[in-house]
């Protein structure tokens, strides 16, 4: 692992010699970690069990700017859509791994979906020819109803934003897994703007690295916008996992859900962090957060830690979370017709799962895929 | 009658958290043999039932259980289970997010290897299932959903008689399959415990009521009080405990 200082200085060579247009994209980017540098001394609560210092590694300074493959129904997009490879110089990030990003990009990939266009076939997003840093940002017109499916499956180090800004009256489902390079340091960012009166859905999933942290930040600016996160965590072997959510609740009458399950397994380590912050404009909001963590070692561990911060009134909030293991109840009863321990519990945590997968989440192999992480 | 034994249990003690709750129980059911096991509450039937089908909770301090000859105590549940003793609990238990089609399928297929047979399959078995069910009243759609989860009473009573029927065990133990059930699901339950009922199977029915004894005769009849049989006879003493009540033979006890 690069020292902190060794990296930066490597990372301003690198960023700055490449051609001309690249740098242009990422001046700011570059300028704002030239003058202050990578927190990486920083004691930061969030980054507590995935500290910043594991997701600067030299890997992500191989010179291969590869963007993920955007494909609609298996062809090139139709004309409702337009995928677009943007060099215009990108604002300064405020996030350090956000930051690291931007310095290196060729470029950011545009995805928009024109107003008033439903579209059929779900835009997929596939990371298995990406390089290690990447940033996408789709764009969903006002009255747009569409499906993202994103599956981060690149075989090494990766740094990941996405973005998804949604206009008003829209409807954006956004089916997310993130799975394999269990060897390697794995970050994502998703940000997400949700405008007036419309609707995004998120299906989270994602199996625990070397570490995975996994960021989501969900901004609710428009009148009526709601989200509904239903997810999954799991962790097998040494393998460490972090999901932080943030939902932030800026305008009247805005609705939120969150169902995270967590699965530890071995001797994982797996973290939860989900924060409702509702601010002065949220009158009127309604948000709810459920966290149950199974453990099905004494040496694997979880961190729930659901979050609220209220700034007004009038808001309808409430959370729960709950650690425990299988049932033996539920054990013996499928032990006393026959089957053996080992089936007993692979069905009963399977069935821990399926309680947060949705049927479309099973319906693209999602859940088979995390039992696979599992297996032993 | 004298038959070879199927389920043989001599001089057992059990004890819960360290209290005794069965003292120096015997009982052999012979082959072909349905046995009802009554007594007031506390007397200690479900213990005896949930100690045979080996559940966790329960310490056997000195005694011996026998299925078919074989020591049954050292054993766990599914080894238990594949030597042909089925529990019918008397609190099936709920698992959201097992479907009951699943369940059973899961059960079945353990049952078939422990048999050294090769797996039903899907058609076969959906046909099996679905048959059965049809007997026992019970609707497709229950097949669908998580075992138990959300059933009635007695949906969750002829879930129980569903998995023996499939399972086609040696020895049932029913631990008070008839509380909670209204007539007609009585009338269900029992036929389809008659329908499992033959010459090389046996049953120990657990019951606190004469009434489910109206629709399974059984060949005899045990009274437990305080952890040890206390009076035994044939299905006339369930009559005769109706008409009397417990307090003749518990008092003694």
């Amino acid at each position: 692992m690069a020292t902190g200082q060794d990296f930066l200085a490597r990372l301003l060579q690198q960023a700055t010699s490449a051609e001309s247009t690249r740098v242009r994209v990422r001046a700011a980017n570059i300028e704002s970690l030239r003058d202050n540098g990578l927190p990486l001394e920083e004691r930061l609560e969030s980054f507590k069990y995935t500290p910043l210092a594991r997701f600067v590694v030299d890997d992500l300074l191989e010179e291969r700017f590869s963007p993920p493959t955007i494909t609609v129904a298996n062809a090139a997009p139709p004309p409702e859509i337009t995928v677009e490879h943007s060099i215009d110089p990108l604002p300064a990030d405020h996030h350090p791994l956000a930051r690291i990003n931007g310095s290196l990009l060729a470029g950011v990939v545009y995805v928009d979906v024109a107003p008033n266009t439903h579209l059929d076939y779900p835009i997929e997003i596939d990371y298995r020819q990406a390089g290690p840093c990447t940033r996408v940002c789709v764009r969903a017109g006002d009255a747009s109803r569409c499906e993202i499916v994103e599956r981060h499956v690149a075989a090494g180090v990766a740094n990941r934003v996405t973005r998804v800004d949604i206009g008003s009256g829209a409807t954006v489902a956004h089916r997310r897994i993130e799975l394999h390079a269990a060897a390697h340091s794995q970050w994502a960012l998703l940000a997400v703007d949700v405008g007036a009166a419309s609707h995004y859905e998120l299906d989270h999933y994602m199996a625990a690295a070397a570490p995975r942290r996994s960021e989501v930040v969900i901004d609710l600016t428009g009148c009526g916008a709601s989200c509904e996160l239903t997810g999954a965590v799991i962790g097998n072997e040494k393998q460490i996992g972090d999901l932080q959510v943030q939902v932030n609740h800026r305008a009247t009458d805005t609705r939120s859900r969150q169902l995270v399950h967590a699965i530890a397994a071995g001797q994982s380590v797996l973290t939860f962090n989900g924060r409702i912050e509702i601010d002065a404009r949220g009158d009127g909001s309604d948000a709810t957060l459920t966290s149950r963590n199974l453990l099905l070692a004494p040496t694997a561990r979880v961190n729930a830690k659901p979050e609220l911060e209220i700034h007004t009134r009038n808001v309808a909030c409430s959370h729960g979370a709950t650690v425990g293991q299988l049932d033996p109840q539920q054990l013996f009863y499928l032990r006393s017709r026959g089957i053996d321990d080992l089936t007993a519990r692979r069905l009963l945590t399977r069935a821990f799962l399926l309680r947060a997968i949705t049927p479309r989440a099973q319906a693209l192999g999602f859940e088979a895929e995390l039992i696979a992480h599992l297996a032993p | 009658m004298t038959s070879r034994p199927l389920l043989e249990i001599v001089d057992l003690h059990v004890t819960v958290a360290g209290k005794p709750i069965v003292n120096g129980l015997s009982l052999t059911i012979g082959i072909g043999e349905v046995h009802a096991l009554m007594g007031p509450n506390g007397s200690g039937k479900s213990t005896l039932t949930n100690v045979l089908a080996g559940r966790e909770g329960y310490e056997v301090v000195a005694g011996s259980a026998r299925l078919d000859g074989r020591d049954l105590l050292p054993l766990s549940p599914e080894a238990r289970a594949h030597l042909g003793l089925f529990l019918a609990f008397q609190y099936p238990i709920e698992i959201p997010g097992v479907s009951n089609m699943e369940f059973l399928k899961a059960a079945l297929d353990a049952r078939q290897q422990s048999l050294g047979s090769e797996p039903l399959s899907t058609i076969d078995f959906m046909k099996r299932v679905r048959g059965i069910a049809t007997e026992l009243d019970l609707s497709a759609e229950f097949l669908k959903r998580g075992v138990n989860e959300g059933f009635s009473g007695g949906e969750k009573k002829r879930n129980e008689i569903l998995q023996m029927l499939m399972l086609e065990p040696r020895m049932a133990l029913l631990d008070e399959t008839d509380s909670g059930l209204d007539i007609d699901a009585l009338k269900v339950v029992a036929a389809g415990v008659n329908r499992y009922r033959r010459e090389d199977r046996g049953i120990l029915l657990v019951t606190h009521y004469q009434r489910l004894l109206d629709h399974i005769v059984p060949d005899f009849v045990h009274v437990l009080a305080g952890g040890r049989i206390v009076r035994s006879g044939d299905a006339s003493l369930a009559r005769e405990l109706e008409a009397r009540g417990y307090g003749w033979l518990t008092d003694a006890a």
